[in-house]
């Protein structure tokens, strides 16, 4: 039996820059065939992308909820319900689908999220990290914000949700965007003229990475130079080397600083700590399932490494000179402090597909290709060797197979931790075109999950809950990103479907993996976490509040629980 | 990683070796050390630089962009010749196996040469010469493991160099034997350095049996041309505290 949904969400690969967005409100839109449940012991989350905190009780249509797709501009709310409104329904629809846990993005400089507002004492975002604070007792704004924050924790408590996944934003938003003439940056590299004057990027002694941009950007939430376009300067195919971490420039006059970044966090777990409080009148206490400062890491950018043992700018969390501020350590201590497990701190990798949907080699660390960002996660949190090994090679369908990881040429972090207790992939298993058939589609499927747990028993950490933390939940956005200036489509039934059955398929071939493996990711504890879904009754997209034939306006992850995604666990 | 297409040239191509397709380019030079002597057998790696698209912070390859990439040694002569190459902008890094020359890719930057379709391109390459980093861990209670560090071995130890106002590299792993282990690493002459020593496992004392802060100890040097640095830490107990 076939059903058909639509999707609503912040999508992978596109949470990023939107400027003015406040939620997007993407639809995406897919036909689910009816599917098993998933795994032994599986549980649903849902990805819910941007709750605009700063108008938690403002109209939902004026602020995001609306979503372009292919041209037309749906709402995802009617008019006349609040944000808080919308929400409410939404994570009651979840939780009425099996749906155990959310995972939201939770911005600070973003416009529709704004935790740093100028009260005319502390300046805004953007300011510089010596200029701003977090003092929401003494600021109004701030107290707001993080009071909205506390209420949409409420909201989830009151669905009787349990899990929440934290995400911080890696964008400030476009406002938060500056553009600096290349003589004024400056790398960690740098060396020192004969007064003793640090050499800038336009100078060879500078020694900033060979892709420099100028001007170069700066958002306040990155602590690292970018190409206007939001990209990392510093990454392997431009460079070369695997220097990004020392030689991309520095925000210094930007950034927000680690301190008062870690102290909005500290104030954000406090908000989830403090929701649903004794006795528990119909709502559940909050456990921060997975907390991570930049989603997605991957190797050929070792700049990314700043988020986990930054080197650039210790400075604005209270580090000397030159030393290197412990990020992991700082976060680890944040959640131990508000009652939530420290190792859940986490930075999920991205997964790499190959032009070829079955092609599959092995890497440095002897792991297959396809984990590759997690293979980067793991090596720079315990210390290890990370980029692409010069003596590595792309093979004939876009992975990066072979060389040694111990010979040279790749850059390692000066700090080591132990690895968390929980491994978080994003994993949409390829699917090539619309005529690929749901026997293709679920052998793609097993191959990518069934490369997991080789890497789960490489790094030990066959105890560590799994978490697929980003899926599909019915289209193939990343193929859509990958097609330039492509029009974007998000529908299964739009100009650019594709087959029906791929969420059903990505499950069943999650079930079957155990070609290879004594012991097949399926017999783990895993979390699917795929997109949120509107529900779609013809074959068409709408947004929510607009769909034809249909008595109310459902949001689903699973079809309203009889999809492929449902869990063993509720 | 999206759609690439990978064509990789090992091979050392004799200078006479005429092009076989007007669609591809030539790419021939030499590295020498600053006095213009050649360097014989060092290693010469290449990239092509494709147009990209952005993918999150990351960027990756457009659809259908091929990304070269190889490797060749140098001749006696200190010469080195590819033939075959698609048309592109190509990152050049160099070093010499078993001696301490900087590679510019580690310490300075890539060199970018075009190299045109039915012509060929030419690129000298000028290598400095380092000096090497020699640290030296004894490890008499046997607290630290006793094998070379892979890239899954638990770190209980890492040594390396920081520099410029934050930038770091690792000195590798380079053996271990009953009695304690060694590092080391290729760094620039004539630099400053503060040697790095981060260990939440083990306290070490340096030469003179003094403690050396943990777990991030910086100890300041610089590097003098044509003189080696050598450290030696001993291995005193298991750090008084855990991380």
């Amino acid at each position: 039996m076939k059903r058909t949904c639509c999707v609503l969400g912040g999508v992978h690969d596109l949470v990023r820059p939107w400027p003015g967005r406040v939620l997007a409100a993407l639809l995406l839109c897919a036909v689910l065939a009816n599917g098993a449940t998933m795994g032994t012991s599986s549980w649903l989350h849902v990805n819910l992308s941007f709750v605009p905190f700063t108008y938690y009780y403002e109209p939902a249509a004026s602020y995001g909820f609306t979503g372009t797709v292919n041209g037309t501009q749906y709402s995802s709310c009617p008019s006349g319900v609040t944000v808080q409104g919308c929400f409410r329904t939404i994570l009651a629809q979840m939780r009425a689908q099996a749906v155990s846990g959310i995972r939201i993005f939770v911005t600070f400089c973003d416009s529709s999220s704004l935790a740093f507002t100028n009260d005319g004492v502390n300046p805004s975002c953007g300011s510089g990290y010596q200029n701003i604070s977090w003092n929401p007792s003494g600021n109004q704004y701030q107290a707001a914000w993080i009071g909205n924050v506390q209420e949409f924790f409420q909201d989830v408590a009151n669905a009787q949700i349990q899990n929440v996944s934290i995400t911080t934003g890696s964008s400030g938003g476009s406002a938060n965007t500056f553009a600096v003439p290349k003589s004024q940056t400056f790398s960690p590299a740098a060396g020192t003229n004969s007064n003793g004057q640090p050499y800038n990027c336009s100078q060879a002694g500078g020694n900033c990475c060979s892709d420099t941009p100028d001007p170069v950007y700066f958002n306040t939430l990155v602590p690292f130079g970018m190409y206007s376009n939001g990209t990392a300067i510093g990454g392997y195919f431009p460079t070369l080397a695997n220097q990004g971490y020392n030689c991309a420039p520095i925000n210094q006059n930007y950034f927000l600083g680690w301190t008062n970044y870690l102290n909005v966090i500290n104030a954000v777990l406090g908000a989830a700590k403090a929701a649903c409080p004794a006795p528990h009148n119909d709502c559940v206490p909050l456990t921060v399932y997975e907390l991570e400062t930049q989603e997605e890491l991957t190797p050929s950018f070792t700049v990314l490494m700043r988020y986990i043992y930054d080197n650039s700018i210790p400075q604005s969390g209270g580090v000397k000179y030159p030393g290197t501020l412990n990020l992991l350590s700082a976060m680890r201590s944040l959640m131990t402090a508000n009652g939530f497990d420290p190792g859940r701190v986490q930075w999920s990798g991205v997964w790499f597909d190959a032009s070829n949907a079955t092609d599959n080699c092995l890497n440095a660390y002897v792991d297959y290709e396809r984990n590759g960002g997690l293979d980067f996660v793991a090596q720079a949190i315990n210390g290890g060797p990370v980029g692409n090994p010069t003596n590595g090679a792309l093979d004939s369908y876009g992975l990066f197979c072979g060389g040694t990881a111990s010979n040279g040429g790749l850059l390692t972090s000066p700090i080591y931790s132990t690895l968390p207790d929980i491994v978080d992939t994003h994993i949409y298993p390829k699917v090539t075109a619309v005529n690929d058939t749901d026997v293709q589609i679920q052998q793609v499927a097993a191959l990518d999950y069934g490369d997991i747990p080789h890497f789960l028993a490489l790094a030990g950490l066959q105890s560590a809950v799994i978490v697929l933390g980003e899926t599909y939940g019915g289209t193939l956005i990343s193929l859509n990103l990958a097609a330039p200036n492509a029009p974007v489509s998000y529908c299964w039934q739009g100009s650019n479907t594709v087959p029906p059955g791929s969420p059903a398929d990505n499950v069943a071939g999650f079930n079957n993996e155990s070609v290879k493996n004594p012991v097949p990711l399926s017999s783990y504890t895993v979390i699917f976490r795929p997109w949120m879904e509107l529900e779609m009754a013809a074959g068409a997209c709408f947004g929510y509040g607009t769909g034809p034939g249909t008595s109310g306006n459902y949001q689903s992850v699973n079809y309203n629980g009889s999809g492929p995604y449902t869990p063993t666990n509720h | 990683m999206s759609i690439m297409k990978t064509l990789t040239l090992g091979a050392l191509l004799p200078a006479a070796f005429a092009l076989a397709q007007s669609s591809t380019g030539r790419l021939q030079g030499s590295v020498t050390d600053p006095q213009g002597h050649a360097l014989p057998g060092a290693e010469v790696r290449y990239l092509s630089v494709a147009p990209s698209v952005a993918a999150g912070m990351s960027s990756v390859p457009l659809p259908g962009e091929t990304v070269v990439t190889g490797a060749v040694s140098t001749d006696a002569d200190g010469g080195f010749a590819l033939a075959g190459m698609p048309p592109a902008v190509y990152l050049l890094c160099a070093n010499v196996p078993s001696a301490p020359y900087i590679d510019p890719c580690i310490w300075r930057q890539s060199l970018r040469v075009t190299v045109p379709a039915g012509a060929t391109a030419k690129q000298n390459l000028t290598l400095e010469k380092g000096v090497y980093l020699n640290v030296r861990i004894n490890d008499p209670i046997g607290l630290l493991p006793q094998a070379v560090d892979g890239p899954w071995t638990p770190r209980k130890l890492l040594v390396g160099v920081k520099y410029g106002t934050g930038a770091y590299q690792g000195a590798a792993n380079t053996t271990v034997d009953s009695a304690g282990r060694n590092y080391q690493l290729i760094v620039p002459a004539g630099m400053a350095f503060w040697l790095w020593l981060y260990s939440s496992d083990v306290a070490l004392t340096d030469a003179n049996a003094v403690p050396v802060v943990a777990p991030g100890a910086q100890i300041p040097f610089e590097t003098v041309a044509a003189q080696n640095q050598s450290f030696t830490f001993t291995v005193s107990g298991p750090a008084s505290h855990a991380q």
